[in-house]
């Protein structure tokens, strides 16, 4: 079996958001794919040394929340101080309860299968974020380095 | 987890996997890790409570050289017995 290629584009910051790339990128990796995936823009938050994902109900009306509060609850209340940290903290039990994977988990498991991470230069100098907050193993460059390998790729996503 | 040679109530195996607790993806993946130490013939023995594994785990099978003997379900657990290709 000659070996596939995943390229993926990683955009989302938020902790609900981060579960796709790195399960797609993951279980590729372990059916024998060749993965790079290019974290831009906010994505880049999933390559930070701490992780400090949070989910937000904010403007997510299909977000299923504790009794049916997305039915009845007013959308401005989303706003409230505190409801991010709120909703974050549930959705973290609830990952656990239901013993699905942690982001920290799946990003590991995604190194251990040497998954190529790519984090986008021009975020970084846009954000005026710094190399040591990110994690050792990933590489950085721009839109040629993406193509340098998705230009042949058997599956490329955006996400 | 690894318990050479031992006996299942119908076929032997020569690993098992207790992946009970596990949700999508980590059964898969670490059946793919564990079949990955195993030789050509042997056979692995999976245990676990995904339902998702149901469909999951032979779609795995499917894309792989490997061939999944059996696949049951019994009191919510999930029993699969694939060989190694």
């Amino acid at each position: 079996m000659s070996e596939k290629k995943l390229a993926l584009i990683a955009t989302k910051g938020t902790l609900d958001w981060a579960y796709p790339p790195f399960i797609l990128a993951s279980t590729a990796a372990a059916l024998g794919y060749n993965v790079n995936v290019f974290f831009t823009f906010y994505g880049l938050q999933l390559l930070r040394k701490k992780l400090d994902l949070k989910v937000s109900p904010l403007g997510n009306p299909g977000m299923p929340m504790p009794m049916g509060m997305n039915k009845w609850f007013p959308v401005l209340g989303t706003t409230i101080p505190g409801m991010e940290t709120a909703m974050t903290k549930m959705m973290k039990q609830k990952i656990k309860k239901k013993g699905v994977a942690s982001i920290e988990e799946l990003r590991n498991l995604c190194i251990e299968a040497d998954v190529k991470l790519i984090g986008c230069q021009m975020t970084i100098d846009l954000f005026d974020m710094k190399r040591e907050d990110f994690i050792d193993e990933i590489d950085l460059g721009g839109a040629s380095t993406y193509f340098e390998f998705a230009g042949d790729a058997d599956v490329q996503l955006f996400i | 987890m690894v318990k050479p040679g031992s006996k299942s109530t119908e076929t032997l195996y020569d690993m098992e996997l207790d992946a009970r607790g596990w949700d999508c993806p980590l059964p898969v993946i670490h059946t793919i890790r564990a079949l990955n130490r195993l030789n050509p013939g042997q056979i692995l023995r999976v245990v676990a409570t995904d339902p998702g594994s149901m469909v999951d785990i032979p779609a795995y099978a499917n894309q792989s050289e490997n061939t999944l003997l059996e696949s049951v379900e019994t009191e919510g657990e999930f029993h699969y017995l694939i060989k190694k290709g």
